[in-house]
């Protein structure tokens, strides 16, 4: 099968100090890959460099999206190719409810009107399934939204958008058990009935319980440092990133 | 306007650079006026009266003398709306103006609320194509009574409209007001409200969408004159095509005013460089223990704001109109009472089907 997304040696700088250095990675449609690493590793640059953000250059190296290059491309055409990144922080839009913005980005994306009666029972099923009042639609998106609430806005931003590959950016970070087990219901939903593709950058595992991990990989100071199956999230867990540090990283 | 003249209007209480063209606005005045034709609904547990100019005279208005010298010459009865002491009014009272085709039109209103009382008003504007009207409203706002001003403006796109509103507060005494400019050629608005009373308060939020030739001038000032007085200025409004927007903020905190606070923030969405978007925001202090901020943005979306639209596959133009939206819907959200926010939310849907 071919591969949905294909990173090839790529290297990005935000504000001229270089933060990736030739990363290579491969997804194949429905597949799903864990990113790990310390803090200031450059697992959301490299979720913000596939999706375009303009703060992240592209100093060389190339993204390539179902065998086509995609790197100069901007945000919104690659978001229309099926790419979605879930925010870390997601921003708050007073004006816009989280319903006009879904229906808006829908009909982008599809270049049809779609019909409000068919957007208001597939709203209500996502909402259901990550137990969110029905009254979120009508709210302003993520204004006064408490960090779990934001989180879920972007899974039901997932369900609704139905993207071929899903970068979630530490989604379930700052969560309680039982919102990360919603979210986590949510992500598995993407999986299985979109056979949606998924990047899942974490320092946690309780999101992947419930997900067959294909791959997973361990970025340090802005490289690849290893890679594996499933196995090798939990020999991160029990060992921590200490045997990728150089002493100089240590520091 | 086959003869009109020009009078000084919207001046700024502390002059800044003569040069910079700032300082106060020249509105043309059509030699005849007639009174415009208002209707009225929801007038019970209200008294109105028919009198003359000597109370509008004792409030000023933001637009200033010359305003008030030219509407007491006009000769034009003031329609006064009296609500009694400790007096709640359940519905709006409604005013709606809509002006015909070359219509010249003048209205005069005075507002009392006295004591404990509470009253909303609803003004809406409306005209065909083109012509001329102006509106001043009085208000006299007693001791813990509370008014809320809504206004809406929908005119022609060659209608030349102005609004002079004029206030003034007793102890504890709240006056809101909320304007949604939606159209119309050249608009001149001035809202002054005098903080009288102690711990009085003034909220003003203003919203508006200007496009192609459109001009606005306004001219908003809160007086701090009691004690542990309050005042809030918003303004946020979305500038498109060859539009002209000069805002003028002044929060003057007197001799006197102890622990008073005003805030204004003034947000600008500029959606082309051929806009011209002014702002003079001032502070004035002449008492220790007070406080004032003022905050604005102006200009494009935020990157970061429009990373995270566009991310989810929206054109950066869609974003943009996205966001123009936001910003009126976000003023008429706040209305409080759902009645006339639905109403003012169907005003909206319509401009939008008839700009398609």
């Amino acid at each position: 099968m071919a591969d949905l997304l294909n990173v090839k040696d790529l290297c990005v700088s935000v504000e001229e100090k270089g933060i990736l250095h030739g990363i290579n990675l491969s997804v194949k449609r429905g597949e799903t890959h864990v990113l790990m690493g310390p803090n200031g590793a450059g697992k959301s640059t490299l979720g913000n460099a596939i999706m375009g953000n303009p703060r992240y250059t592209v100093e060389s190296g190339k993204i390539l999206f179902e065998g086509e290059d995609i790197t100069e491309e901007a945000v919104d055409k690659r978001a229309r190719r099926g790419i979605y990144l879930s925010f870390q922080n997601p921003l708050e839009v007073p004006g816009v409810t989280l319903g006009n913005f879904i229906r808006s980005a829908m009909e982008q994306r599809s270049g049809k009107r779609i019909r409000l009666w068919d957007f208001k029972k597939e709203m209500k099923k996502a909402l259901e399934l990550l137990h969110m009042d029905p009254s979120y639609a009508e709210r302003d998106l993520n204004v006064g939204f408490s960090g779990g609430e934001k989180k879920k806005a972007e899974i039901l931003q997932l369900l609704m958008l139905k993207p071929a590959l899903a970068i979630l950016d530490e989604t379930d970070s700052g969560l309680d058990v039982d919102a990360v087990r919603t979210v986590s219901e949510g992500v598995e939903e993407y999986q299985k009935s979109m056979d949606g593709a998924l990047i899942i950058i974490t320092h946690a595992t309780r999101i992947l319980e419930s997900l067959k991990v294909d791959r997973t990989h361990i970025i340090v100071n802005g490289r690849m440092e290893d890679e594996g199956d499933a196995s090798l999230v939990d020999r991160i867990n029990q060992e921590g990133f200490e045997r990728y540090m150089t002493p100089v990283s240590k520091v | 306007m086959s003869e009109e003249r020009n009078i000084t209007v919207n001046k700024l209480p502390s002059p800044t650079f003569r040069w910079l063209g700032m300082n106060s606005a020249l509105l043309p005045v059509p030699e005849k006026l007639k009174e415009g034709k208002p209707v009225l609904k929801d007038t019970e547990e209200l008294s109105a009266s028919e009198t003359d100019y000597t109370l509008m005279r004792n409030i000023a208005g933001g637009m200033g003398e010359e305003l008030d010298r030219m509407a007491e010459e006009s000769g034009i009865p003031v329609r006064e709306f009296h609500i009694g002491a400790g007096i709640s009014k359940k519905d709006a009272l409604y005013i709606s103006l809509h002006y015909g085709e070359g219509e010249q039109a003048l209205n005069l209103f005075s507002i009392r609320a006295e004591e404990g009382s509470e009253l909303t008003i609803f003004m809406d504007f409306s005209s065909e194509k083109a012509g001329y009207a102006g509106v001043q409203t009085k208000l006299s706002i007693e001791k813990g009574a509370r008014v809320r001003l809504i206004q809406v403006q929908r005119l022609g796109e060659d209608f030349c409209f102005f609004h002079d509103i004029g206030a003034k507060t007793g102890e504890g005494a709240e006056f809101d007001e909320r304007e949604i400019l939606l159209s119309g050629r050249q608009s001149f608005h001035g809202i002054r409200t005098d903080l009288s009373g102690r711990e009085s308060r003034f909220e003003s939020a203003i919203g508006y969408l200007l496009k192609k030739e459109e001009r606005l001038d306004i001219n908003l000032i809160a007086n701090h004159i009691g004690e542990k007085t309050e005042s809030r200025i918003d303004s946020d409004g979305v500038l498109r095509d060859h539009a002209f927007k000069l805002f003028r903020g002044t929060i003057d905190l007197r001799k006197g005013a102890k622990g008073a606070v005003g805030n204004e923030m003034e947000t600008v969405l500029l959606m082309n460089d051929t806009v011209v978007n002014q702002t003079v925001p001032v502070i004035l202090c002449d008492e220790e223990d007070v406080e004032g901020n003022h905050g604005a943005s102006i200009g494009r979306l935020d990157e970061d704001m429009l990373f995270y639209m566009q991310s989810r596959g929206m054109e950066k133009e869609a974003v943009y109109e996205m966001m123009a939206d936001a910003k009126i819907d976000a003023v008429i959200n706040g209305i409080s009472d759902e009645k006339l926010r639905e109403q003012v939310k169907s005003y909206r849907r319509r401009e939008d089907e008839e700009a398609v």
